[in-house]
């Protein structure tokens, strides 16, 4: 028998329970790899379990731990100075329940008042004026639909809080680098505690989600804005972002995919607007610090005249010279692949005369999941490479990415955060498929703020990243 | 192509990031006053002038909203003329869709006519810049913003300027007011829906 009372004093925490997050988080707890490597099997953790048990029976520091009943919760907000959430670690269960709390006013982005269509928020100024100059009723009223919601918001919360809680529940699991400790575990359970509403005062974060077209005619640019203390949070978001990384895939609305083209008929001869367009590509994917989080994928395409072999090589070509162009302006031949067959389904069209360029993944950004990301008190990783702070009339840097990234290479504001739970490569900036940078997927270093909420709410200033 | 933005676009980062206006290295202590006469007042942008009619390339806007860019497009400019003339600058023309709805879509970087206000809305709009812009400051930012774009707002009437800026969207009513004011005087079919190259 245990020497603590691990189920009873530390019960397995409750999430609100909307989502498969808790589930998934539930049968997801890691071991330390003093214990067992990476493995998070069933018998793994019972070996783990017993493993403590046994160092606790000397230990009455760790016996002490783990019969503690849950530690916090707490609101935090990290020492990047931004976001701010609850942490709570149950040592029973081996897990960190990271809260947010946040109410959700839900704005349609047009209001007709006195006959006339006026904005709910700047970035629908445009939008306002384009709907009054339409002077047919049918078409006005039409357009005007676009920016309303309509009767079934909650679907509409509800999915954003499921995508974000899939985003960054459960990826990583922690444990504790100290000897006889290295049995203490945590998973990451991250529960969004979205209503739709007034704001309650506990919230962490107050949200205006603005209706606008599917589409994205017209859109809303989502921003955090920090308060202090962990709460006073405000975040702006359009109800597109409400749609997950495959959705805006499939609208075209993927940073990370570029298209050079068209070639001429025939030609894997690179146009001077080609050679434009891989400059920018190239200033806007550098590789910031050789990890290779950012490998580039080639595919070339040609248009269906001509005889299949014929078009195929001539697609491989076409991608072999855009390769060549960007090794020429030093990217690196290992980030590169060339990948064929990207003639099937072609048309007679000018269209498929092209290269298609994918950074990564290629998937697009679940917009609300990277605003979340913030509030857990994580930086941009962006690299801005398109601004113009200079003034000059051309990018500094050559790119096209603007907003509040930073030069490639630049450490995040969560770097040293990162490094203490065991990142070796810390947080930098750089144009890649990262959730905090222009894609949707969850690094090590992006469970930086998130192992210092384990740390600072436990107290034990150990706990390291698996994985 | 933008010859020169002076609106000062900060990368926020982990720190405060207060645009300002003036060009990026301008001390603070040199920074222009928020009301000026017109002509001593910094436009917020000095932008080519592709796209504009010749008269307007040396008037003053009445009124001048900037958004900054961000990692979903360029910088937005919409510039409120004397005469009524709405001109926008920015990475997209608007088109006539399906069932006659306008869209937006991509395009070249120049000024395109967004609409033209009859003489009594742009004087409605102008009575709303006296009575509720001129001598508006904003509240100093406090904390990080992260993914915000800079923007700013800039009137000039009667000869004398006034300018305001925020680290991201401005929310200020007195702005709204303005904005709203502009929106309500365009009125069906007074501008072209498809707006240039």
């Amino acid at each position: 028998m245990s020497s603590y009372q691990r189920s009873e004093a530390s019960p397995a925490p409750q999430s609100s329970g909307h989502d498969a997050a808790s589930q998934q988080a539930q049968s997801g707890a890691g071991v330390g790899p003093g214990v067992a490597g990476q493995s998070t099997d069933q018998s793994n953790a019972l070996a783990c379990e017993q493993l403590c048990d046994a160092n606790a029976a000397s230990d009455p520091a760790l016996q002490a731990f783990l019969g503690h009943g849950p530690f916090g919760p707490s609101t935090l907000q990290a020492p990047t100075g931004i976001g701010g959430f609850d942490a709570e670690y149950h040592p029973g269960a081996g897990q960190l329940v990271i809260t947010v709390r946040g109410s959700v006013n839900l704005m349609d982005g047009l209001t007709e008042q006195s006959g006339s269509l006026v904005a709910n928020h700047t970035d629908l100024d445009q939008a306002a004026i384009d709907g009054n100059l339409i002077a047919d009723p049918a078409a006005r009223a039409a357009f005007l639909a676009d920016f309303q919601w309509g009767q079934d918001t909650s679907a509409w919360v509800t999915k954003v809080q499921g995508n974000v809680e899939r985003t960054w529940s459960n990826h990583f699991s922690f444990w504790v680098d100290k000897p006889g400790w290295e049995c203490v575990i945590a998973s990451v359970l991250v529960d969004i505690d979205m209503v739709e509403g007034m704001s309650r005062p506990n919230d962490h974060v107050n949200i205006e989600a603005y209706k606008c077209p599917d589409d994205g005619a017209y859109d809303v640019g989502a921003y955090v804005a920090s308060g202090t203390g962990g709460t006073g949070n405000s975040m702006v978001l359009s109800s597109r972002d409400g749609m997950n990384s495959d959705e805006r895939t499939q609208q075209g609305g993927s940073l990370l995919q570029r298209e050079v083209g068209p070639f001429g008929v025939g030609s894997a001869r690179l146009s001077n607007d080609n050679k434009a367009s891989l400059d920018a590509f190239a200033a806007d994917f550098l590789d910031a610090n050789n990890d290779g989080s950012n490998p580039i994928t080639l595919v070339g395409r040609a248009s269906s005249d001509g005889a299949a072999a014929q078009n195929e090589r001539l697609a491989r070509q076409r991608a072999e010279a855009v390769s060549a162009y960007l090794r020429a302006k030093g990217v690196a031949q290992t980030r590169i692949t060339v990948q064929l067959g990207g003639t099937q389904g072609a048309d007679a069209s000018e269209a498929w005369r092209r290269v298609d360029l994918v950074v990564g993944d290629g998937r697009a950004q679940d917009v609300a999941s990277h605003e979340f990301g913030h509030v857990l008190g994580l930086t941009d990783h962006y690299d801005d490479a398109g601004s113009d702070a200079d003034g000059d009339g051309v990018a500094d840097r050559g790119g096209t990415i603007s907003g509040t990234g930073a030069p490639a290479g630049t450490l995040a504001g969560h770097d040293n955060l990162a490094k203490q739970i065991g990142v070796s490569g810390g947080a930098v900036y750089e144009n890649n498929d990262n959730i905090m940078s222009l894609g949707c997927n969850v690094a090590p270093a992006n469970y930086a703020t998130i192992g210092w909420a384990l740390q600072t709410v436990t107290s034990v200033p150990e706990w390291k990243i698996n994985g | 192509m933008i010859i020169a933005l002076v609106l000062t676009i900060t990368a926020c980062g982990a720190q405060s990031a207060a645009p300002t206006l003036g060009p990026p290295e301008t001390p603070a202590e040199a920074l222009p006053p928020p009301t000026a006469p017109c002509q001593e007042l910094p436009m917020l942008t000095e932008l080519t002038d592709e796209g504009l009619p010749p008269e307007l390339t040396q008037a003053q806007p009445m009124w001048e909203s900037v958004r900054g860019p961000d990692r979903g497009g360029a910088m937005r400019v919409s510039r409120l003329y004397a005469n009524g003339d709405l001109y926008a600058w920015s990475d997209q023309r608007r088109v006539e869709g399906p069932g006659g709805v306008p869209r937006r879509e991509a395009a070249p970087l120049r000024w395109r006519l967004d609409a033209r206000l009859s003489a009594a809305a742009v004087a409605e709009v102008e009575a709303v810049i006296k009575a509720r812009f001129m001598g508006l400051t904003l509240p100093a930012p406090t904390g990080v913003v992260n993914d915000g774009t800079p923007a700013a707002a800039r009137a000039c009437v009667g000869g004398v300027g006034h300018a305001v800026s925020a680290p991201s969207a401005i929310t200020a009513e007195e702005v709204r007011a303005v904005e709203h004011t502009i929106q309500r005087g365009v009125k069906p079919g007074s501008a072209p829906i498809n707006n240039g190259p």
